[in-house]
């Protein structure tokens, strides 16, 4: 151990009497934990605030009565800490976590604490509200209390004032928004002036009419291309401003390259022409997709074949290829120029960068060409690169997600409106799987363990879907569907049935067969509520009148329900399997009514062939004998699970059946 | 010979000008300038143009507000209407065709081939 020069202990905080250098015991080592934390609590710095495992304060040190304003003696055992925040604020902050952890977090305490009581670091900002009912923005740390035996006893919160920080934060926000709208303006109150000037001299310059001396002409020729040049130049700052203020409005749709590129090169023909350069798409190149916006695109293969044209000697070749390659689609443009020197090669991308800008300037480039291509490219997912080619010159790629990859990619980041879902499982275990998926692929989900907790959570919350397991052990599935499709708000509401052995991995030769159970009825129908089922908008895919395939042996019933449906919609009535089966092949149906009291047994399969020429289950309605014995009920439930279905597959369907009815879920 | 009348509604008294001159390259246009919204009001009921071609930032009463009592008067409502805008972006160019306008005609235009471009514009709209 070190020791300074009078003998105290300085290092490594060893606490133990020590022999000092003049022969007495004494306490060397002032610096104890205690010491320590009662500085820290005692700091006007911070806002210490202690909980019991409740929430009630029961520390509140000087900090937080400077910052807060409160004497201690105001808030211990009188408040929780969410009663010193905005309620709003609360409630947000439960809905961030809400959606980062895929559960719902109910706004209060819980929501304050929900991080730290996981164990997880919860770090944040938010703003205190003061006793005289001010606000005063705060940088946050919450972590749990806990006992010798780990369980947690309470919650510490230490706020420091970030009434700074926030209020940097606005001030150039505000700075960003004005310079932003200032360049914005300033372009288009440029156009006006240079639309005139460029009217004028193209006027002058273009109309064979005007008979002008040579030297006249020259000069105003000039002139023009030289307010083209500023056009352009206008065009693409106002670009790049948008592009680095995220306004740049991109509109992603499926496009194929090639087309485009031979488009981008036809229009650049006229300019090659002009300096005597030729250009061609390589034949080799092939037709491939990506996820983009086309003008966008066009955009980048303008810049590009206008610097491979600008730079390429008078009788040069600019080439271009395009060549799908594993999950990207890769375009090359090769000039026959000088290259670019090495020195030069960090910069290209950079804003008015030109490796020689006289010469650059006079071929009427705006030096912003390139940054405009990485940014672009960089927003369509992709990357631009360039290398010296073979035999001279320089060949610039850009890759782009293809299709495919693109699509996976987008699934990802398609969680802005998050849809959300009632799982009703009744095994932590299997849910904990499937939440965990769904929330990565952006759904918010909550989960019912029993069944009149899906009951109170339906009648609380809008859901845009439910999903049912239906080997739950406790209560059976098909019971829980019938008590959930009584409830008139899940009126238009998806039920999907799932089995609890839901496979993680895609089987590709088993396509999914997740039902949609739109109803469940008992015989005798009620045949009014029949109707209304039929009547829901989520049965209809697109057309007016619903087609409706009803299976079943009783030609009593099957008439009845004929007559009932013919005002709403198509129906093909039929008594057996295999004439089922025939029409299922024929026509494609928006819901089927399956009468189990035919379909019992082996028949039930038939189930699993209500598919659609998609492969999508085709919703449906069961009818079934209110009064079952039980080995009935348990025949038609393992006919139902007998589908063994992916993750994916239910993913699919949930994206698929969701997209156009999100509503049906959301609006409130 | 076809008629091709133009009314050109537009604040800038250069722009007027050019527009002129430019579609005067094509003797079968006719065209008349007025400097606002409400002096191209009163001339589109009066005098029968083929098309309109209306500058979107006017003092006053401003392009989009033209159009819709263009729209709403039965005299002007089926004249096609082309916007001339220096908002060149492709969302403000969607939103001014949701407007109702036939079509958008970004600032620069080329002046050569300007008359060529509103020849193509000149099927009467339907007001519905």
């Amino acid at each position: 151990m070190a020791k300074s020069s009078d003998g105290s202990a300085i290092e490594g905080g060893d606490t133990r009497p020590t022999e000092g250098a003049a022969g007495t015991v004494r306490i060397v080592a002032p610096l104890t934990a205690e010491i320590v934390q009662r500085a820290i609590l005692n700091s006007a710095s911070f806002a210490i605030i202690a909980t019991d495992a409740n929430g009630v304060i029961q520390l509140f040190n000087a900090g937080a009565e400077r910052l807060l304003g409160y004497a201690a003696s105001e808030v211990v055992n009188k408040k929780t800490p969410d009663d010193l925040h905005d309620p709003q604020q609360v409630i947000a902050r439960a809905q961030a976590l809400s959606a980062e952890f895929a559960t719902a977090v109910s706004p209060g305490v819980g929501a304050l604490a929900f991080k730290a009581a996981r164990g997880i670091e919860d770090v944040h900002e938010i703003d205190y509200i003061r006793k005289d009912g001010s606000r005063l923005p705060i940088h946050v740390t919450i972590t749990a209390l806990r006992n010798d035996r780990n369980e947690i006893i309470g919650y510490l919160k230490i706020g420091i004032d970030n009434s700074n920080h926030a209020s940097l934060i606005a001030t150039n926000r505000e700075k960003e928004r004005l310079k932003d709208e200032f360049v914005a303006t300033v372009s288009h109150e440029l156009r006006t002036p240079l639309a005139s000037i460029t009217g004028a001299l193209g006027l002058l310059t273009g109309n064979p009419a005007e008979k002008l001396p040579d030297s006249a002409m020259r000069l105003l020729t000039i002139a023009y291309r030289n307010s083209q040049r500023l056009v352009r130049l206008l065009n693409d700052i106002l670009d790049i401003e948008k592009m680095e203020s995220g306004g740049l409005y991109f509109d992603f749709k499926r496009i194929e390259v090639r087309s485009i590129v031979e488009q981008a090169i036809e229009a650049n023909r006229a300019f090659a022409e002009g300096l005597n350069v030729r250009i061609r798409l390589d034949p080799a190149s092939a037709a491939a997709e990506v996820r983009g916006d086309s003008d966008r695109l066009m955009q980048v293969m303008t810049n590009l074949l206008s610097n491979a044209i600008k730079f390429s000697p008078a009788g040069g070749e600019v080439v271009v290829t395009v060549a799908p390659r594993d999950e990207t689609v890769r375009i090359s443009v090769r000039d026959h120029g000088h290259g670019i020197p090495d020195e030069f090669k960090h910069h290209i991308f950079e804003k008015f960068m030109q490796a020689d800008a006289t010469d650059a300037r006079q071929r009427g480039g705006t030096g912003l060409g390139l940054s405009i291509v990485k940014q672009i490219v960089n927003r369509l997912g992709g990357a631009v690169s360039f290398e010296d080619a073979a035999g001279g010159g320089t060949t610039f790629h850009v890759d782009l997600p293809n299709w495919t990859r693109a699509v996976r990619l987008q699934s990802r980041f398609a969680t802005k409106a998050r849809l959300h879902l009632l799982l009703c499982e009744d095994d932590p275990e299997a849910a904990i799987v499937l939440l965990d998926r769904l929330h990565q692929e952006g759904f918010v989900t909550d989960v019912a363990f029993t069944a009149n907790e899906a009951v109170t959570r339906v009648a609380a919350t809008r859901y845009a879907a439910i999903l049912v397991d239906l080997q739950r052990p406790q209560g059976d599935g098909i019971g829980l569907i019938r008590r959930l499709r009584a409830q008139p708000q899940i009126y238009n509401t998806l039920i999907v049935v799932l089995s609890a052995n839901l496979s993680a991995e895609r089987d590709e030769k088993q396509p999914s067969t997740l039902l949609n159970i739109l109803d469940w009825l008992d015989t005798p129908i009620d045949i009014a509520r029949l109707v209304r089922v039929i009547d829901r908008p989520i049965v209809r895919d697109g057309h007016a009148r619903p087609s409706v395939l009803h299976v079943g042996s009783d030609p009593e019933l099957l008439r009845v329900v004929a007559e009932a449906l013919d005002a709403k919609a198509e129906v093909l009535s039929v008594d057996s399997i295999d004439e089922a089966r025939r029409a299922l092949a024929a026509k494609r149906f928006d819901v089927a009514v399956l009468d189990v009291a035919l379909a019992a047994g082996s028949g039930f399969d038939l189930v699993h062939e209500l598919k659609d020429s998609d492969g999508d289950a085709i919703p449906l309605v069961v009818f079934s004998p209110r009064d079952a014995n039980p080995l009935f009920a348990a025949q038609v439930h393992s006919a139902l699970i007998k589908s063994r279905t992916s993750i994916d597959g239910l993913i699919a369907t949930l994206r698929k059946r969701l997209r156009g009815g999100a509503n049906d879920g959301e609006a409130a | 010979m076809s008629s091709c009348r133009v009314l050109h509604i537009d604040d800038e008294p250069d722009i007027l000008e050019i527009v002129a001159a430019s579609l005067a390259l094509d003797p079968e246009f006719e065209v008349r300038g007025c400097s606002s919204g409400a002096d191209g009001l009163a001339a589109a009921a009066e005098w029968r143009a083929d098309l309109i071609l209306l500058d979107v930032m006017m003092p006053i009463m401003d392009g989009p507000a033209t159009l819709r009592h263009l729209r709403g008067n039965p005299k002007t409502a089926n004249i096609p209407v082309v916007f001339m805008t220096a908002r060149a972006q492709s969302r403000e160019l969607e939103h001014f065709r949701s407007l109702g306008a036939t079509n958008v005609i970004v600032k620069p235009f080329d002046p050569m081939t300007l008359a060529a471009l509103l020849r193509r514009q000149m099927q009467p709209v339907d007001a519905g």
